[in-house]
């Protein structure tokens, strides 16, 4: 019985990944039933939202989760040296993830693709940068860990690297629902 | 070796996502969450409780969402 309230990175943190999946997925549906209310609305302007845009900002954050899962393996193996290298590139593939939204944000702003333009727009910022800001928390943890490691000051480290890193990866899963969605579904129902 | 095994299986998922006309594209990315959550995030250490709410969750999620599409 105490296995089911200890799960890795302890119980704390697997409340908030399930509250933060209920809420993300509550938002998704909110867009997949707009969409079947307005296709041909939800499929003009999802044709401004390129697919190479979406792949490259995907592989950024698949690659900084390899990276972070790599870190806590490093950690616990006592391989300090190479943890530090792994969160070091964990961080910096995160920070390129929001530098690149962040200039994608800007030209969709440019060319006046902001909230207030159409519902399709309200979603999109709405979802995306609630993702966004999930991201900067993330980043903004994982190298608080980098800074744990580094000055040997982690003292829950169950609680402190895995816990943290499963927030990470929390985010590396709520991109890889909301990239079909934005970036490639942009045929008209499940045949296209 | 299973990080990497992994993460070489999602990118190329990532990538057969993106170059296919497959309207199956979100059935890649729930084969994607959940390698993501059974693998990235230590979920195999996990009591089972935990592993059926998740699978629970995101196949519920899964047939909801397709649906709707």
């Amino acid at each position: 019985m105490k296995k089911i309230f200890d799960p890795p990175g302890g119980f704390l943190i697997w409340l908030v990944l399930c509250t933060e999946f209920a809420t993300f997925s509550a938002l998704i549906i909110i867009l997949l039933v707009f969409r079947s209310n307005n296709l041909e609305l939800y499929q003009a302007e999802a044709n401004h939202l390129l697919l190479y845009d979406g792949m490259v900002l995907t592989l950024s954050l698949l690659t900084s989760g390899f990276f972070a899962a790599e870190g806590v393996r490093s950690y616990f193996s006592k391989k300090l040296k190479a943890c530090k290298v792994w969160f070091t590139l964990s961080i910096l593939s995160g920070a390129f993830f929001l530098v690149y939204k962040y200039i994608d944000y800007q030209q969709k702003v440019e060319v006046g693709l902001t909230l207030d333009k159409n519902d399709f727009w309200m979603y999109y910022w709405l979802i995306t940068g609630f993702h966004f800001v999930h991201v900067v928390i993330g980043v903004f943890i994982l190298s608080f860990i980098l800074y744990g490691v580094s000055k040997k000051i982690i003292s829950d480290s169950n609680f402190t690297v895995r816990g943290g890193v499963l927030f990470w990866h929390m985010c590396d899963a709520i991109w890889l629902l909301l990239f079909p969605l934005l970036y490639v579904l942009k045929g008209g129902g499940i045949n296209g | 070796m299973v990080n990497l095994l992994t993460y070489l299986c999602l990118l190329a998922l990532t990538v057969f996502t993106a170059v296919t006309t497959s309207s199956y594209v979100l059935l890649f990315s729930y084969v994607k969450v959940f390698l993501v959550l059974f693998v990235y995030m230590e979920l195999r250490e996990a009591h089972i409780f935990w592993k059926v709410l998740l699978s629970g969750f995101f196949a519920a999620f899964g047939i909801l969402s397709a649906a709707l599409i």
